[in-house]
């Protein structure tokens, strides 16, 4: 029988049958040899994230509580809570969902600011949410910074979550200054911030008691 | 016989170019040159897949079926590209696997890929079919490393993350949106087709574009006994 010419559908519809059958097999392989991997590596990336946000050193994380559209959990060090978590996302940016995670020291201060994902402009937007080492030919060998400075993002640290309500940038009448160029970005983080501060403040008790370390 | 297995490994770098003479794979070229990291991570995941897909078709071009070769080998695409994303979430660097992030899936439909199946890799052995992915998945990343480099040089005066000129802070913001990287592969375009026409006066002919790449000659859609 040739098998190249045929025409017949039940010869062609079993060939192909047979072709998805092995990428099939061959993709489940794949799949079962990464799963290992690939969850470590998302491990990772949350654990650099973290890191990021200037909390004291912690190696528990607690159950996450949501509040409204915000969810939170407690981190501790053996069995101590050492401070909040808090992250959420909105759609306020200039092309669509910031998303960002907010450090609280256990007195409710703002340890630090991280954004998770973002689509900005890059040059202009891109600048406010990212945290990236600025590396030039004068600095080349240096060892890059755990937690990179951004001066848009830094600006809420150690601010009580408490006095958060009314945040806004100083185009608008606030206190927070933002990037000429970016105003929408700068504005959409900082009602972010705002957001998820004022809701941790509010519930503050309840997050504690619910996420369990 | 060498030389024919390194002319199927060069021609895809320069002569028959993906990007800079096929003009194929435009929507990668243009959606994630901004920075020559992606790039050539994106040209890296591509040649992965021309290699084993190439590989793959050449050894089963013999008994598939003509009637549904386009499926067959839109499947064996398929199953590469999904290995490559498992492993470049498992093993790439999160920053490079996020800016990829859905361009990597759309490697299936990225017409180099199948083109070189359809147009190679049936009709030639295991040996060969590898070398033309190898040599067009180069070309595709030098080109997309290359226009990287130029518009990331050009919006800061940085290259792979790195600045060169330090002063340099207020980014220029046309070469990395799309309007740049259409202006920047033009500009390519043009000086490589001066490049080839000086050099074909110089010899004293007309400069005429090698017979395989012209579009008239294309059987690629063709569907036999048509």
């Amino acid at each position: 029988m040739n098998l190249r010419d045929s025409e017949n559908i039940w010869v062609l519809g079993g060939f192909l049958c047979a072709v998805a059958l092995a990428a099939a097999f061959t993709l489940a392989l794949v799949a079962d040899w990464t799963a290992g991997p690939i969850e470590k590596a998302q491990e990772r990336n949350r654990a650099v994230v973290l890191r990021q946000l200037r909390l004291p050193e912690f190696d528990q994380t607690g159950s996450s509580v949501r509040v409204g559209d915000w969810e939170y959990f407690a981190v501790g060090r053996s069995g101590k809570v050492v401070g909040f978590v808090g992250q959420g996302a909105n759609r306020l940016g200039y092309a669509g969902e910031i998303a960002a995670m907010v450090g609280f020291a256990p007195d409710g201060k703002i340890t630090g600011v991280q954004i998770l994902r973002h689509k900005e402009t890059p040059g202009l937007g891109a600048n406010v949410c990212d945290r990236k080492f600025k590396r030039t030919i004068l600095n080349l060998f240096a060892a890059a910074p755990t937690v990179p400075d951004n001066e848009y993002l830094d600006q809420f640290g150690g601010r009580p979550a408490s006095s958060a309500g009314k945040w806004r940038v100083r185009k608008d009448g606030g206190e927070f200054f933002y990037r000429t160029g970016a105003t929408v970005s700068s504005r959409a983080v900082t009602k972010l911030v705002n957001d998820i501060a004022a809701a941790f403040a509010g519930a503050r008790r309840e997050i504690a008691e619910r996420s369990v370390l | 016989m060498k030389n024919t297995c390194w002319g199927d490994f060069v021609k895809g770098i320069w002569k028959e170019n993906p990007v800079l003479v096929l003009l194929l794979g435009t929507c990668p070229t243009l959606a994630l040159t901004g920075s020559a990291a992606n790039g050539a991570g994106m040209g890296a995941a591509t040649t992965f897949v021309l290699i084993g897909s190439n590989a793959v078709i050449s050894l089963i071009s013999g008994i598939t079926p003509k009637k549904i070769r386009i499926p067959v080998y839109i499947v064996v695409i398929a199953a590469f590209v999904t290995v490559v994303d498992l492993l470049m979430q498992a093993y790439a660097p999160p920053a490079l696997y996020a800016a990829l992030g859905i361009f990597i899936p759309l490697i299936v439909v990225n017409c180099i890929v199948l083109g070189r199946a359809e147009a190679f890799a049936s009709k030639h052995g295991l040996l060969r079919s590898v070398l033309d992915g190898a040599g067009m998945g180069l070309g595709f990343t030098v080109a997309l490393t290359l226009i990287g480099i130029i518009r990331e040089f050009l919006c800061g005066g940085s290259v792979f993350g790195i600045k060169l000129i330090p002063g340099w802070e207020t980014e220029f913001l046309l070469p990395g949106a799309a309007p740049g990287a259409f202006i920047i592969v033009g500009v390519i375009l043009a000086v490589k087709s001066y490049c080839n026409r000086r050099a074909a006066v110089k010899a004293g002919k007309l400069y005429v574009p090698p017979r395989g790449l012209d579009c008239r000659n294309c059987r690629i859609c063709r569907i036999p006994g048509e």
